[in-house]
């Protein structure tokens, strides 16, 4: 079955995201296919790639990085969401003139469309809130 | 096909409750397992990794069915809507 | 495809959090992808259709104002929680649209016919 996911929640200030990957791993190793994880809301902190995990923790980014490598996931995150929130890609950084973009390379910024389309090629969806 | 309700708040238990019917599904994960500890008025499933980073597992009520992971995903199979109720 | 229908379940009041405000432009959105799009206005989301809001006086855009532009994106299934409603001690003329009360039963009822339901 195709799922899509919804997080909504910033890594750390809930366990939206810490939940999001431990249903998408459990999905993945049943033999489901997760196209697209939409992050929006607060979840758009998740694409930080200069957020440091402490050392006796697991790292949320590298968590989400090493899942969407191994399966065909993408990793999208609202762009009108993360703009405010100072989560920026490069092509972001120049439009905007900025002093520098954050964004992991595993992580596709789009438009708020995207949602709708992950819900429309998807079996179900399923949301992890704040 | 009945709906699974997700319930990450313990708060949000009673407004998922007025809307969900007989046939549904409800799972509590994330703070929504903090509602188990407390008397329940239905049956519900409760996420096992949630109850035991809480220390809740010995205070479950007989209507929390405790599912892991893997039951969560089958879960979303067998239900459509998903709906969460924060 | 045939449209899917996916309805938006709207309960965090409008200003504390982005919640409400974000949850509605997903609504707006969705307006324009040909799908059979709803609404329903829960809880605390009830808030979010009172008339007289004024964003300016907290530095934010009002979200009573974003809500009346729901029907321009062809949103017109715009349902209240009639009991959160009479909790709230409001009535349909406080409200900055046109909806349709539901009972639990039929919001039960609305939200099993969806494919999707998108929480805010």
């Amino acid at each position: 079955m195709r799922l899509a996911l919804a997080v909504h929640g910033a890594p750390y200030a809930s366990q939206s995201s810490a939940s999001a990957l431990r249903f998408a791993r459990a999905a993945v190793a049943g033999g489901h296919e997760i196209p697209r994880v939409f992050f929006y809301h607060d979840g758009v902190q998740a694409a930080s790639a200069i957020a440091v995990a402490p050392q006796d923790e697991p790292s949320p980014l590298d968590g989400w990085v090493a899942l969407a490598a191994e399966h065909d996931m993408e990793l999208a995150v609202c762009i009108a969401a993360s703009l405010k929130r100072g989560v920026v890609n490069e092509e972001e950084r120049a439009r905007y003139s900025l002093s520098a973009a954050n964004v992991h390379p595993s992580f596709a910024v789009v438009g708020l469309g995207q949602l709708i389309d992950a819900v429309m090629q998807a079996d179900r969806l399923v949301t992890f809130a704040a | 096909m009945a709906t699974l309700h997700l319930v990450n708040h313990a708060r949000a238990l009673p407004a998922c409750l007025e809307r969900a019917g007989a046939d549904d599904a409800v799972l509590l994960l994330e703070d929504g397992v903090y509602a188990a500890a407390a008397p329940l008025p239905r049956a519900v499933y409760v996420l096992a990794a949630d109850v035991r980073a809480r220390g809740l597992g010995a205070r479950l009520p007989s209507e929390a069915a405790v599912i892991d992971d893997a039951g969560f995903v089958d879960l979303v199979v067998a239900h459509q809507p998903v709906v969460t109720w924060r | 495809m045939a449209p899917r229908r996916i309805l938006f379940l709207l309960r965090q009041p409008p200003y504390a959090t982005s919640h409400a405000l974000e949850a509605l432009e997903a609504v707006l959105v969705a307006g324009v992808f040909d799908q059979v799009v709803s609404v329903l206005f829960a809880d605390d989301g009830v808030w979010q259709l009172l008339r007289d809001q004024d964003g300016d006086a907290v530095g934010m855009r009002t979200v009573g104002r974003v809500a009346t532009a729901l029907p321009q994106y062809d949103v017109n299934d715009i349902y209240v929680c009639g009991e959160s409603l009479r909790r709230l001690g409001l009535s349909p003329d406080d409200l900055v649209l046109p909806v349709t009360l539901l009972d639990g039963a039929g919001q039960q009822a609305l939200i099993a016919g969806q494919h999707a339901v998108v929480s805010d």
